[in-house]
């Protein structure tokens, strides 16, 4: 492996290398971790967009809270990044 | 009596003089080094980070990787980087996607300027940023980076990005590095340049 320091091609050491590849399989082991925050994260942001329903002067329909409650079990029973990536979101009705 | 004038025609500009004056009226923002990307690297690392600017700045222009993969920054001391406690947020938009995404990365071992989306590898897929960082020689408060950026993610979208954050940690940086740190893309052209900017 090379790197470029200052602008100067040179051959990165083995500890370099040794650090590259432990960062690709930390990156690796890592990958369902990262890809369920990445879900939680847009289902939070999703649920955000409807929370103002939820006070006591407004009235949230049946939709809506069926809605609400499948973003919240929309994590449930997965297991592995093809898991995560084949969900799709439950489409907003109209408030 | 210190000389203040030079009489017209009495010095021969072919030749060469010494010169111990300092030079003043130079521009705050002063190029380091320039990397013109050859021998496909793994990493761009700048060494020499030291107290001489309070503040520093890198622009990429057209980097262009081996394959899909993401632009990733991380900061090191003397003796070895740091892999932990970066943390980013920011906003990004790819065109096609007619939508805004926050970007949330709390505890990461590089600071991710891709944020969630992979560089494109193809020929005609590029990276372009510029990015600040502050308080680099600091031994207390943090490291803060401020990035944008336009490039084109896998399956040839463009996408903007708009990031800032902190690397969580008291260590005097000396060096920083750029690359798909955590992956195996490798970087096959551009240019990438590191600026010192005086206050």
């Amino acid at each position: 492996m090379k790197k470029m320091v200052n602008g100067v091609l040179v051959d990165m050491t083995p500890e370099e290398i040794t650090e590259k590849e432990q960062d690709i399989a930390t990156w690796n082991e890592g990958a369902f971790d990262r890809s369920m925050e990445n879900l939680r994260f847009k289902r939070n942001n999703l649920l955000a967009e409807t929370d103002y329903l939820a006070l006591s002067d407004q009235t949230m329909s049946a939709e809506m809270t069926t809605y609400r409650q499948a973003l919240r079990d929309i994590t449930n029973g997965l297991t592995t990044v093809a898991d995560v990536e084949a969900v799709v979101f439950p489409t907003k009705p109209g408030a | 009596m210190a000389l203040s004038k030079i009489q017209a025609e009495s010095m021969n500009l072919a030749d060469t003089y010494a010169f111990t004056g300092t030079v003043s009226g130079t521009s705050d923002l002063v190029k380091i080094s320039t990397t013109t990307v050859s021998g496909t690297p793994t990493i761009i690392e700048f060494t020499g980070i030291d107290d001489t600017y309070s503040v520093y700045k890198v622009v990429m222009n057209n980097l262009q990787l081996t394959g899909d993969g993401r632009m990733k920054v991380r900061l090191g001391t003397d003796s070895a980087y740091i892999a932990s406690n970066y943390r980013l947020t920011g906003v990004s938009g790819r065109a096609g996607s007619g939508t805004l995404d926050k970007e949330n990365k709390f505890t990461d071992s590089t600071f991710d300027i891709t944020g969630g989306w992979d560089l494109g590898g193809a020929t005609d897929e590029c990276y372009n940023t510029s990015m600040y960082f502050y308080n680099l020689r600091g031994t207390s408060g943090h490291k803060h980076i401020f990035a944008t950026s336009s490039f084109v993610s896998t399956g040839n979208y463009v996408v903007f990005m708009a990031v800032g954050g902190r690397l969580y940690d008291n260590s005097v940086v000396s060096k920083m590095k750029f690359g798909d740190i955590t992956g195996s893309a490798n970087i096959n052209s551009g240019t990438v340049t590191l600026y010192g900017v005086k206050q």
